[in-house]
């Protein structure tokens, strides 16, 4: 369907494939994204959640099946081509936040506009008002060395959305942010993409956060399957 | 502990075998680069010594003369003192082999017969007439015995006849016998030539002068009291010296330039140790975590830092391994151009053969471990000092760096202070105090480097992915990224200081040469080329000059070395002075072709006709004379005292020159025929044709004929290759500067993956992080240059207006050679950038999936 | 010891190039032996002409022997004796020493000669034999060798060390010999007077030396010199008076074929007789060649070929210097002539050892003294020098 953000079909994933007897980490697996949605994937540690974060993200390219992203068949994409649908496409949230130290909260957010090379002025306006919504515009001549977990994870929301992303991706966005932090951000997340319009992806090992999802997956296996619970 | 050790370092070794690869290069090109000087600054001595012991190794004493010359009627007188127990005049020549520009014999001519120690005949025993054996050397014209090395080199054989000049005299000499003196004396010069001294004397010399008397004593006499004896008997025309003396005075004529070319070096070594640090510092950042372990085990602070400089003095000792041959190769490279250098400009001996000291190989050692331990000391210092606990946990690079960097700042300013103090107040008195200077400000300059560098990184507003990141990475990294860029500026500073003084030192013998190379057509003759003296030009070609066409003014020029009274070497040379002007020339009216320094032409032109005397600077300043005083130099028949009546800028000896008309050098001290001649021809006469014209009428004659043109630029030729070691050392110290810019980046490289990884996974293409790589080693070069700029003006003031007047004595007028600079501006950045091309290419590979929590 | 530092100093480049001058030109015969004038019968002397150089021969030599009697000593003092040696020795026929008066770019040190000095005086109270040693090139200040009417027949400087020079001086019938070397405290300054036309010795003053007749020396004596002059004993110079004999031998051969050396003696008998006999060694011990000459006043002197007399050592001395065993004393017997006396060395140690060459010989004034048996057994009958060449491992004549 061309109107699918994200659509993995029969995705399977097996390190050191060439090698005969592999290990499988995703086999089968069937996911579609439509614009503005957001998913949940949940799943027990080493269950592949990250594998297929990376794969949606071009960052891993699968052993089996094909990923299309907006529209882009990854399979058929280059390394260059991946990195810049990447690049235009997605926005990444990380559990450890991976700001660089050296720079301020505004230039962090700023980041992926630099590497697009997209216009400086409009780029920082905009890493402004994110940093605005989330509440740190105040601070955002700072390095990000004083900001706390949470704050740290609210910068890196915005850098993930500077460009207004198709897609967003978080791997476990409240690992390591204490419960209340974790719903705040976790808030932040969804309302963001949902008010930039992009689809989100979120791997969580909680059954709570995951449930505020629109849809939710367990991932066992390697294999996909429908959240009956929620 | 040792055993851990060794495992460490092997395993060290092989997981960072690149890092250490290149810190192993960086050391051995640092003491390459100092075992190459001090080969070569040997070698020089080394070269001077050989030759003494090979031609007058048997002498306890060797009488020389006021004048290269001296009358061989004093050799009864040496024979006749008590303590002598044997003496035997020499005749020696510099003489020019004819259709071989580079080669020079040194010929000796001795008395066969002399009363040399040895049972003369016995050797020549076996011979059914072992008379007629030496008789040959007599009796066969140009019979000459020379090394079986040289004869090899060039094809000569027994019997073969080789043509030789000196002067416009030439010569054929008739190889007699191959002798091979190395097997006495192993530094013996290859280029020795012996002959018998009467066929020395009447082809080389002059008749009843001898170049030396060398002197044995009887066995338990005091050399000193002999020597000054026989000085008493000789008179003031005679010089006695021992052999030690000899080699002071050749010492001390090469010191400068020695002293020079140490310094240089051992801006190489510095240089080296920056990157040394480098390298140890990141080894142990990255393996603090091991440390730390080590520690809580039980290890103790001493333990830990063995351990390290154990390391460090393992990579000390790999790269003297290797530099030390790299030296000597190094040495070897330029052993062409140090010789050249040597022999037109100081002494005769050049260096045909090197060594390698026991000494040198030493020094080598105990750079490279000092260098080592010198870079390793203040990082592990700070590691072993540090508890366990804090080694143990996650590591925050950042928070240390450039806390320091103004603590450092205010460091290098108080020490450039002191330093600029200390000069001022009392180290512009002292000979070494320029250097020492020079030194101080070269320490400060690194010390300067994290604030500058964060001061101008923190300029940078980063509106792209573009340089402005990569230099807030720069100050992201200070600590490590200071160490590349300090080594960039000492080396940029080096490189700056001495360009600039090279191209002012140039332009000034530009504008020298302009005012004093006036004549249309310079001769002189193939053996004059070098510094030898007794080249003459015999009266007929002379005459044929005098009467050729076209010619309105021969100008004879007599160049002589003699000594000041207190034992100062002065080449003094003869002017002869016209007393008619030249209608139509009037660059050959003499006042107009004085640079004077103090004085007027006109005076000094007057001066010179009373009998006075024009000093060079280097002479004036150095045994502090000027106008007015009274130039003592020591004459055949005792001193000579000559009225100073002018001081002229010289740039052809940093010894003494002094100019005297021509009367006044042939009474006063030696009557002889000039070394030189210069044309002025009629206006409008080509030049070149009369050039041509004159070579082929001395087609047979071993002289060299130059225009006006060609002199210049041969004079500036030799000029550049007095320099060529230097661009050498140059290089070397870039090179090891570059190294310290790919160990940075790499090192970053290593430290920066998860950096790396994020930027990849935020879409930043492989190119794109090539790029930053590739512009954060720009940027190290574009700071090393900008500090280095500062560095290498002060050095180049200190190096113009200090080192070389303290030492050299001439007046340079400083130039901007931009030209110059701004081509090695831009090979400092493409050098910077291509030492990045390797640490970028293995950036580049960072995968964006590596993302792990501790990274960033 | 001198000598020890000269080994230590040999090593060096000068005496490389010596070694390496003798092994060049031995392979290149550059010096064909006849260029040079060969000694031979016929030969027509004139004097005061041949008492000069004759630079077409070889080699030549003024070798003055004597024996000397100090003023004021006790007349029954054994005398001191002394010799006087210039050599000369050619270097090249082809050069005219001269020529460098003539062309002013030559060269001083141009040489046609070498110019070797042996002087030793022998002090039998003092049991001492000083001997010393001259050697230059005849050139630039070093020596030379005077022409037909020059003052000088040969002069050099004296060893290294010693200021001045050594020189033979002809005047009228007067030869002027002097001889100093501070170091080894010799010094003699020596008028030696003839009244005798000079002995031509061998037939036409031909000294053969060997049987072929091709191989000898142009030769004369000055047998009986009357001499005053000063001789320096215990570092004091004294008058010293006395009687000398006067060799001149030129030639261009030294020995014939086979031949290693050469016994001489020359004897100066109380009764007017002068007696000078030579015999040439072959290498293991034969006399190859024999002659002599006794010159009796008022009567033509006669030769003495082989046969008419022998000469048997008595004993023997063997040098600590060079090993080499010398008959220092031996009896010569000439029936024809009534001659049978005993040589008796008035020093056993007589040996001359040139540092410089590496030659040593023996050169020893002896006593004549009548053989036991004879009517005066015992009585000394004249004084004389006994010259003993080649002998001891590899030695040589000094020339």
């Amino acid at each position: 369907m061309g109107d699918d953000i994200l659509s993995l079909e029969a995705i399977g994933m097996t390190w050191d494939a060439d090698r005969g007897a592999g290990r499988t980490v995703l086999d089968g697996v069937d996911l579609r994204l439509g614009r503005g949605e957001a998913v949940a994937l949940v799943g027990r540690s080493g269950s592949g959640k990250s594998t297929l974060l990376h794969v949606a993200a071009g960052i891993a390219v699968p052993t089996a099946g094909r990923v299309v992203l907006v529209g882009h068949d990854l399979g058929t994409a280059g390394e260059e081509a991946r990195t810049r649908l990447r690049r235009d496409h997605v926005g990444l949230v990380f559990q450890f936040f991976h700001l660089l130290p050296h720079l301020s909260l505004r230039e962090n957010v700023a980041l992926p506009g630099w590497i697009a090379g997209d216009d400086h002025a409009r780029t920082h306006e905009r890493a402004d008002r994110l940093l605005g919504r989330v509440g740190l515009l105040d601070r955002a001549g700072d390095a990000v060395g004083r900001l706390s977990g949470g704050e740290q994870q609210r910068v890196a929301l915005c850098r993930a959305l500077l460009r207004g992303p198709a897609l967003v991706l978080a791997d476990e966005p409240t690992g390591s942010l204490d419960d209340r932090t974790g719903r705040e951000v976790m808030d932040l997340l969804l309302d963001l993409t949902r008010q930039e319009g992009g689809a989100l992806l979120y791997v969580t090992h909680s059954r709570e956060l995951a449930a505020r999802a629109d849809r939710s997956w367990l991932l066992v296996d390697g294999r996909l399957r429908a959240e009956a619970a929620a | 502990m040792t055993r851990y050790l060794w495992r460490v370092i092997a395993r060290q070794l092989h997981r960072s075998r690149t890092l250490l690869g290149l810190t192993v290069l960086g050391v051995a090109l640092g003491v390459a680069s100092v075992v190459a000087i001090q080969t070569l600054n040997q070698g020089s001595l080394l070269a001077f010594d050989g030759s003494v012991r090979a031609i007058s190794g048997q002498a306890d004493l060797t009488v020389t003369g006021a004048l290269p010359t001296l009358p061989e009627s004093l050799l009864p007188i040496v024979l006749g003192d008590p303590d002598v127990d044997g003496a035997w005049p020499l005749v020696r020549a510099d003489v020019a082999v004819a259709g071989r520009p580079d080669l020079n014999l040194d010929v000796v001519g001795f008395d066969v017969f002399a009363p040399v120690r040895y049972p003369l005949l016995d050797a020549a025993a076996t011979q059914q007439d072992p008379l007629a054996s030496l008789t040959a050397a007599l009796s066969q014209p140009g019979w000459v015995a020379v090394t079986p090395e040289l004869a090899a080199a060039e094809g000569w054989a027994v019997g073969d006849t080789v043509t030789v000049s000196s002067g416009s005299r030439a010569k054929d000499l008739v190889i007699g016998a191959l002798v091979d003196f190395r097997r006495f004396e192993p530094l013996a010069p290859r280029r020795l030539a012996v002959m018998d001294i009467a066929q020395a004397q009447e082809s080389f010399g002059r008749r009843g002068r001898v170049s030396q008397i060398d002197v044995v004593l009887r066995e338990g006499t005091d050399p000193a009291a002999a020597a000054a004896r026989l000085q008493a008997a000789l008179g003031p025309g005679a010089r006695v010296q021992t052999p030690e003396q000899r080699r002071q005075d050749a010492s001390g004529l090469l010191a400068a330039f020695r002293l020079n070319l140490t310094a240089l070096s051992l801006i190489s070594v510095f240089v080296g140790v920056f990157l040394v640090l480098t390298t140890v510092q990141a080894s142990l950042v990255r393996r603090r975590r091991e440390f730390g372990l080590l520690r809580s085990l039980g290890a103790t602070r001493r333990q830990v830092l063995g351990l390290v400089l154990g390391e460090a003095a393992a990579l000390g000792l790999l790269g003297t391994a290797a530099g030390i041959p790299l030296g000597w190769l190094v040495a070897r490279q330029n052993l062409q151009t140090v010789s050249a250098t040597l022999t037109s400009i100081y002494v005769t001996e050049g260096i045909d053969r090197l060594v390698l000291p026991p000494t040198v190989v030493v020094l080598g050692v105990v750079i490279g471990l000092v260098g080592a331990l010198g870079g390793a000391l203040l990082p592990a210092w700070d590691l072993a000092r540090r508890d366990p606990s804090r080694l143990l946990s996650p590591l925050a690079v950042h928070d240390a760096a450039g806390r320091g960097a103004g603590r450092l700042a205010l460091g290098a300013a108080a020490l450039a202070g002191a330093g600029t103090l200390w000069f001022a107040a009392w180290g512009h008195g002292l000979r070494f105090g320029g250097f020492l200077y020079g030194f101080v400000l070269m320490l400060a300059l690194p010390l300067l480097v994290p604030a500058v560098v964060r001061a101008a990184c923190g300029l940078a507003r980063p509106g792209g992915f573009g340089p402005a990141l990569g230099l807030r990475n720069l100050r992201a990294r200070l600590q490590t990224s200071s160490f590349a860029v300090a080594a960039l500026a000492v080396t940029v500073s080096m490189m700056f200081g001495i360009t600039i003084l090279v191209g002012s030192f140039r332009q000034t013998l530009v504008t020298w040469l302009d005012v004093t190379i006036r004549a249309d057509v310079y001769i002189s003759s193939e053996s004059w080329q070098r510094t030898g003296n007794d080249a003459f030009l015999e009266p007929d070609v002379l005459g044929t000059l005098a009467g050729w066409p076209g010619v309105v003014s021969l100008e004879e020029q007599r160049r002589l070395r003699v000594a000041t009274v207190d034992g100062r070497p002065v080449w003094l040379n003869g002017l002869r002075l016209t007393d008619r002007p030249l209608p139509g020339v009037p660059q050959a009216d003499l006042a107009g072709r004085l640079p004077l320094l103090a004085g007027s032409p006109e005076a000094a032109v007057a001066g010179l006709r009373r009998g006075g005397v024009l000093i060079g600077e280097p002479l004036a300043r150095k045994a502090g004379l000027g106008v007015g005083d009274t130039l003592r130099l020591a004459g055949p028949r005792g001193p000579v005292a000559l009225r100073i009546d002018g001081v002229s800028y010289d740039y052809t000896s940093e010894g003494g020159t002094a100019f005297v008309a021509m009367d006044v050098l042939t009474t006063r001290f030696d009557a002889a025929p000039p070394n030189n001649a210069a044309l002025f021809l009629a206006p409008g006469s080509d030049v070149e044709a009369t050039v041509d014209a004159l070579r082929r009428a001395f087609a047979d004659r071993p002289l060299v004929i130059r225009s006006n043109r060609t002199l210049r630029a041969e004079v500036l030729a030799i000029f550049d290759q007095t320099f060529a070691v230097t661009r050498t050392l140059q290089v070397m110290a870039l090179l090891i500067a570059a190294l310290g810019v790919s160990v940075t980046l790499l090192i970053q490289a290593h430290e920066r993956a998860g950096e790396l990884a994020l930027l990849r996974a935020l879409g930043a293409s492989r190119r794109q992080v090539f790029g930053l790589f590739l512009g954060e080693g720009t940027a190290m070069g574009a700071l090393g240059l900008l500090l280095g700029l500062g560095g290498g003006l002060g050095l180049a003031a200190l190096l113009i207006l200090v080192i070389n007047r303290t030492w050299f004595g001439w007046t340079i007028r400083p130039a901007w050679p931009a030209g110059d600079l701004a081509v090695q501006a831009a090979v400092v950045l493409l050098v910077a950038a291509a030492a990045a091309v390797y640490p970028a290419s293995r950036a580049r590979l960072a995968h964006p999936g590596q993302l792990t929590r501790d990274d960033l | 010891m001198d000598g020890g530092r000269n080994g230590m100093k040999t090593g060096r480049a000068i005496v490389a190039m010596a070694l390496a001058l003798a092994a060049a030109a031995a392979a290149a015969t550059t010096m064909p032996a006849d260029r040079w004038l060969r000694a031979g019968p016929g030969y027509a002397w004139s004097f005061p002409r041949d008492h000069y150089a004759h630079p077409g021969y070889r080699t030549e030599w003024w070798y003055l022997t004597g024996h000397l009697d100090v003023a004021g000593a006790p007349a029954d003092a054994e005398p001191c004796a002394f010799q006087f040696t210039i050599f000369r020795i050619g270097l090249d026929p082809a050069w005219d020493p001269a020529a460098s008066d003539v062309d002013t770019t030559a060269s001083d040190w141009r040489a046609a000669n070498l110019i070797m000095g042996h002087a030793a005086v022998t002090d039998p109270a003092a049991g001492r034999h000083v001997f010393s040693e001259t050697l230059w090139r005849a050139a630039g200040g070093l020596g030379g060798f005077g022409v037909p009417g020059d003052a000088l027949l040969a002069w050099c400087l004296a060893p290294p060390g010693t200021a001045g020079t050594w020189f033979a001086a002809l005047a009228g019938d007067t030869v002027a010999v002097r001889a100093r070397d501070d170091r080894r405290g010799l010094a003699f300054d020596l008028r030696c007077t003839t009244s005798q036309a000079p002995l031509l010795q061998g037939p036409g003053g031909f000294s053969p030396k060997d049987a072929t007749g091709e191989v000898g020396s142009l030769y004369y004596s000055l047998p009986r010199l009357a001499v005053t002059g000063t001789l320096r004993r215990d570092g004091r110079d004294v008058a010293v008076t006395g009687r000398a004999w006067l060799d001149r031998e030129v030639f261009t051969s030294t020995l014939g074929a086979g031949q290693s050396g050469w016994d001489w003696v020359s004897l100066q008998l109380d009764d007017g007789r002068d007696l000078m006999l030579y015999r040439l060694r072959t290498r293991d011990g034969r006399v190859d060649f024999a002659l002599g000459t006794l010159a009796t006043p008022g009567a033509p002197p006669r030769a003495l070929p082989a046969g008419t007399w022998t000469l048997e050592p008595l004993a023997t001395w063997t040098s600590e210097a060079t090993g080499a065993t010398y008959p220092v004393d031996g009896r010569l017997r000439v029936p024809a002539e009534a001659i049978d006396l005993e040589l008796r060395a008035v020093l056993a140690d007589q040996e001359n050892v040139s540092s410089r060459t590496g030659v040593h010989y023996w050169e020893g004034a002896v006593r004549a003294v009548a053989s036991p048996g004879s009517p005066s057994a015992g009585r000394i009958l004249g004084r004389g020098f006994v010259e003993l060449t080649g002998y001891g491992e590899g030695s040589r004549p000094p020339v």
